[in-house]
């Protein structure tokens, strides 16, 4: 009796001690939590920066729709949906204060850009960035009220941080990230790439890849040290 | 704890009220351990890796850091029936592995290692002073020396180092023979806790 329990509880151990080399997932290999250094930090230019962004984006778009000629969360000179003209978020303002959204093109397409401070989960640093996004063309899909369909073209994402490091993230040339229609303050899903390069003191020291497959959680796929 | 403390002061009973003063067994020297030591609270080589932070991914951290316990070596001096000096000599040291990422791999780059080395004369008020039983409660103020070891680099750091003991209990179980054995709760810059220990008392 004494030799079964020995060698269930050893078995039992040993099992325990498994789940630390092999991941739970089938087919997905040994798992090292240092291959994911980074994701994390790039999700959240996906799903925090940019998505802050695009809120301000609709927000100003509402705005435009009720006719209103003056706002206290925007200064404008003109309608949003007129080429040239610019919509600046008021330094009041709780998200992204002096980010400036202006019409660049007539296929429903706007620059938005900042450079200021931004936080990363509590680490508030000094955020260069500019980004295209377009409207896809609304469909009977989309309900009032709902969120558009956004294709995000991040041109630059500078961020100087402390003890000499930098980060620099965009979208591959000629690629977009897709955030499509969602409901409920949120937008369903996220698709395609963005690429981040680190630096230290102006030396290159890593370069990553995050590849947005819908979800944050589970079905985003990440490189670095490429 | 309740117990021993209520067991302590019991025994303390017993002491007060004495007529004559302590000469036999006034001098003493002793040895100890036990006790966190102070390196804990000064948080050196932590794990500090965060996810959302450059530095805090690419910037060396470490893994749950190893202590030694707390060496003391004391030496004691009764001058009075509530009073007494003391001079105290402790050692501690603490080490921790030191990781960086580097490529996709987190590897150990060495150890770093912090070694305390404090000086302290201390006061001690005696609530209770008989030849088998004493309990006291000190302060004790000096200096410390702390190397730290990193990146196979050394530094040497000297401050200041103190110590309270709100309650000691020393115990000595044969007439005429100068053994003992004694306990101190402790709280200050080398130690946290109570450390343990025996002496010759002469």
């Amino acid at each position: 009796m004494k030799k079964i329990a020995i060698i269930l509880f050893g078995a039992m151990l040993l099992a325990s001690c498994t789940k630390d080399f092999f991941s739970s997932d089938e087919w997905s290999g040994t798992y090292d939590y240092a291959e994911m250094a980074g994701c994390d930090y790039m999700l959240c230019v996906a799903d925090n920066l940019i998505v802050d962004n695009l809120k301000q984006m609709e927000t100003a778009l509402f705005i435009e729709s009720q006719g209103s000629t003056s706002s206290t969360r925007f200064a404008f000179n003109g309608s949003i949906w007129t080429v040239g003209n610019e919509w600046t978020v008021s330094e009041k303002s709780a998200l992204l204060p002096g980010m400036s959204i202006k019409r660049v093109a007539a296929d429903s397409t706007w620059t938005l850009s900042r450079n200021g401070k931004y936080s990363f989960n509590g680490y508030n640093y000094d955020t260069d960035y500019e980004m295209d996004i377009r409207m896809r063309p609304d469909t009977s899909a989309r309900a009032a009220g709902d969120h558009f369909w956004w294709d995000v073209a991040l041109k630059k994402c500078n961020r100087t941080e402390e003890k000499g490091y930098r980060s620099e993230i965009t979208t591959p040339a000629g690629s977009v990230l897709e955030y499509t229609y969602g409901t409920m303050g949120k937008w369903a899903y996220c698709y395609g790439v963005l690429g981040m390069r680190v630096y230290k003191e102006d030396e290159l020291i890593d370069v990553a890849r995050l590849q947005l497959n819908g979800g944050r959680y589970n079905d985003p796929s990440y490189l670095h040290n490429l | 704890m309740k117990k021993l403390v209520v067991s302590l002061i019991l025994l303390a009973g017993f002491a007060f009220g004495a007529a004559a003063q302590e000469n036999a067994f006034n001098k003493s020297v002793s040895l100890s351990i036990g006790g966190v030591t102070g390196l804990d609270a000064d948080g050196l080589f932590i794990n500090n890796y965060d996810p959302y932070s450059l530095a805090g991914i690419y910037e060396p951290t470490w893994s749950e850091p190893i202590y030694l316990p707390v060496f003391g070596l004391d030496g004691d001096w009764i001058l009075g029936r509530w009073i007494g000096v003391s001079l105290s000599l402790s050692y501690s040291s603490m080490k921790a592995e030191k990781q960086q990422l580097e490529g996709d791999v987190r590897n150990t780059v060495g150890y770093s290692k912090v070694q305390q080395l404090c000086l302290v004369p201390g006061v001690k008020v005696f609530w209770a002073n008989r030849e088998r039983f004493k309990l006291y409660s000190g302060f004790d103020a000096g200096a410390e020396a702390r190397c730290v070891t990193d990146d196979g680099k050394t530094s040497l750091n000297l401050g200041a180092a103190w110590d309270v003991v709100p309650l000691g209990a020393r115990f000595k179980f044969i007439d005429n023979f100068g053994l003992y054995v004694f306990m101190e709760s402790m709280v200050g810059r080398r130690i946290i806790g109570t450390r343990f220990g025996f002496g010759f008392a002469f």
